[in-house]
């Protein structure tokens, strides 16, 4: 397996009036061939920052500070936007964003909507466009018919195969899937889950999958990066985090506690107190410090690094060199 | 029976889709009705939360809407505490909401941003013209505050909804019901916008609530996995009509009707291994609509195990089979078997 994307201490930070939101706060992180990295954590970490950054549109008033996206070994921080356009989004780089199924225009045809997309990016003339368009249909299990269809004709599970098709067309080597199947009933869920799982091997794809679900991550991530307030505090592989042994991070491991599941019987949920810090002024020491349970004085003073517990598996918490 | 709360018999709600003037004209273009609710009958027990399960357009938030008389039911009764409210005049409905009350979806949408927390939870008082002196109304609103955990009261009361978190808000949004002593509560998906991490808390807070007052709930929602810690009994939706009923570990660890075990093998599990594989869904396609239900059992489109008699034959009533436990499904028995012949195999 060779490296497709590499992110090397990225810093994206939300400029504001009231100073700057450190939303990406010196990331890196490597993505292989063929490999599905998971991104968790709870709302405001900055899974979403971190996606709209790699495809080189981080949402104003957002600014890379430093760091670099490598794809295939070009660092696309620099490059003009027109360049971007021509040869990184959407070409190698595409997103299915979150609750884009819910932002198809309703006054236009599936097929029209679709048309926009590949007029776009590319120059194909509109037969090919077309035959294009019904081939990648078939891709996500849908009938050719749909294009003529408005979006609110469709079922949820229909909407979100078109915005995948739509993030297909243009033979992007990665794919971020932001949160793809949160508005989703459990059965639609495990079928798009299934497609992407389809979609993967047929077209050789790597996927960043972004979700606050643990559960769901287990399903189809090969390596999860947890993140936390701006910063991974854990990286592993699936058997890691979830096999016997169990997460190295405090966090990670309160976060697994929090998922319900539906067969291992428990008295109580678990849950972690407290709110994500501001992420303006982020607390001294370690972010978590404040809402962890085994946090000891280091923790409120320094800033762990993230270092290797176990081959291939990274952890940032002062426990692992307590002894 | 003097240990139910509310019951439900034999509930409908039709739908009439819209018609242009020249379509009601012409009697071909005659638009079906669509039948979110077609026939349904439960109880809920006084001190129990009750679980209503089911996908999008199966009419589970219907029926709470009908619970709390927002809609007006096509047929059928809603008996509570023994009293007939299908139909009430607006004196009577307005003493009836003050003992049913809701709690929505959308913490972030069912506040005034321009109340404080204090107006907020001040205001049913009002609507509801309870007579109190400046004191005693705040002296509620502390007390309600502190049922629901919002430490201290003073500062919440204080606060603007958008200084709150989700959770903070569905907090909020409890007291406000509790303000006015409801006797039950329907909570429509109440933790589904709501943080993982923090989703548990939200839901020992309300059982916590629950239970120290003696409510019954409604808990509306389409994630089995909280409701097995949270709901006594559960009954299965599926497209207006209640498919199996009973109680929660049984629906969960031995769920007889085919729409449960496939609702049940979609649930994802936080265990490693299962990256490789495509999980086999023992069901077809998507939901059809309401307005075109199926003929026969109205899940044989979907079902793996549909026989003809299934296409063909009336649709199957609750049956009961065990303590509480009912299921309309006419192949359950073998349906049963088989599974186990696949587990063991």
């Amino acid at each position: 397996m060779n490296s497709l994307l590499k992110v090397e201490n990225l810093q994206m930070h939300y400029v504001t009036s009231k100073g700057a939101v450190r939303a990406i706060d010196d990331i890196s992180f490597e993505l292989m061939r063929g490999e599905t990295i998971g991104l968790v954590g709870e709302s405001g970490c900055g899974k979403t920052s971190l996606g709209t950054s790699i495809l080189r549109m981080p949402t104003p008033p957002g600014r890379y500070i430093s760091g670099k996206i490598l794809v295939d070994g070009v660092d696309v921080i620099p490059l003009p936007e027109r360049e971007v356009r021509r040869n990184i989004r959407w070409q190698k780089i595409s997103m299915v964003f979150q609750g884009a199924m819910n932002c198809l225009t309703p006054v236009y045809t599936i097929g029209r909507q679709m048309m926009e997309t590949i007029n776009e990016h590319s120059d194909l003339p509109r037969p090919d466009a077309e035959n294009l368009i019904k081939e990648y249909l078939g891709y996500v299990g849908l009938a050719p018919e749909i294009v003529q269809r408005y979006p609110h004709e469709l079922s949820g599970g229909m909407k979100q195969r078109v915005v995948i098709a739509m993030a297909l067309f243009l033979r992007p080597e990665i794919v971020i899937l932001d949160e793809p199947t949160t508005a989703l009933d459990v059965i639609v869920q495990a079928q798009i889950i299934n497609l992407l799982k389809k979609l993967k091997q047929q077209f050789g794809l790597s996927f960043i999958f972004i979700t606050h679900d643990l559960a769901l991550e287990a399903e189809i991530s090969d390596r999860l990066c947890v993140m936390y307030a701006g910063k991974i505090v854990e990286i592993g592989s699936n058997a890691q985090i979830y096999g016997a042994q169990g997460p190295g991070h405090p966090y990670t491991e309160r976060l697994l506690g929090a998922t319900p599941r539906l067969f291992k019987k428990v008295e109580q949920l678990q849950f972690i107190p407290g709110t994500p810090p501001d992420l303006i002024a982020p607390p001294k020491g370690c972010r978590f410090s404040p809402r962890c349970n085994k946090a000891f004085d280091r923790c409120f003073q320094e800033e762990p690094p993230l270092v290797e517990i176990e081959p291939g598996h990274m952890s940032a918490c002062w426990l692992h060199q307590r002894g | 029976m003097t240990d139910t709360i509310l019951s439900v018999k034999n509930l409908k709600k039709y739908f009439e889709p819209h018609q242009s003037f020249t379509q009601s004209i012409a009697r071909s273009g005659q638009k079906k009705p669509i039948k979110a609710i077609d026939g349904i009958s439960f109880d809920i027990r006084r001190g129990e939360i009750f679980g209503l399960i089911g996908e999008s357009g199966s009419g589970k938030t219907t029926t709470g809407k009908l619970v709390m008389k927002l809609l007006e039911p096509t047929s059928g009764q809603i008996f509570f505490n023994g009293e007939d409210v299908t139909h009430l005049s607006k004196e009577k409905l307005k003493e009836y909401r003050r003992k049913v009350q809701m709690i929505f979806q959308d913490p972030y949408a069912s506040m005034n941003p321009r109340f404080k927390i204090k107006d907020v939870l001040e205001e049913p008082l009002i609507i509801h013209k309870v007579r109190a002196t400046i004191e005693e109304r705040t002296k509620m609103i502390v007390k309600a505050l502190e049922e629901v955990k919002l430490i201290p009261p003073d500062e919440f009361m204080g606060r603007w909804p958008h200084m709150l978190s989700g959770g903070q808000r569905q907090r909020v949004a409890t007291a406000r019901t509790l303000i006015l002593n409801p006797k039950m509560l329907v909570a429509d998906e109440p933790v589904s916008m709501i943080d993982l991490s923090t989703r548990a808390e939200i839901l020992h807070m309300m059982k916590d609530v629950q239970k120290e007052l003696g409510l019954s709930y409604l808990y509306i929602t389409h994630d089995l996995s909280t409701a097995r810690y949270f709901t006594d009994r559960i009954a299965v939706m599926y497209l207006g009509r209640i498919v199996e009923i009973g109680r929660a570990e049984d629906i969960i660890d031995n769920p007889l009707h085919p729409y449960t075990q496939a609702l049940i093998e979609a649930v994802p599990e936080p265990v490693t291994g299962k990256v490789e594989i495509i999980k086999e869904l023992p069901i077809y396609g998507e939901i059809p609509s309401p307005a075109n239900i199926p003929q026969g059992c109205r899940f044989h489109t979907r079902c793996p195990y549909a026989t003809d008699a299934c296409k063909n034959e009336p649709e199957p009533e609750l049956t009961l089979d065990g303590e509480e436990h009912y299921h309309a499904c006419r192949r359950a028995y073998e349906i049963q078997a088989e599974r186990k012949r696949k587990q063991a195999g």
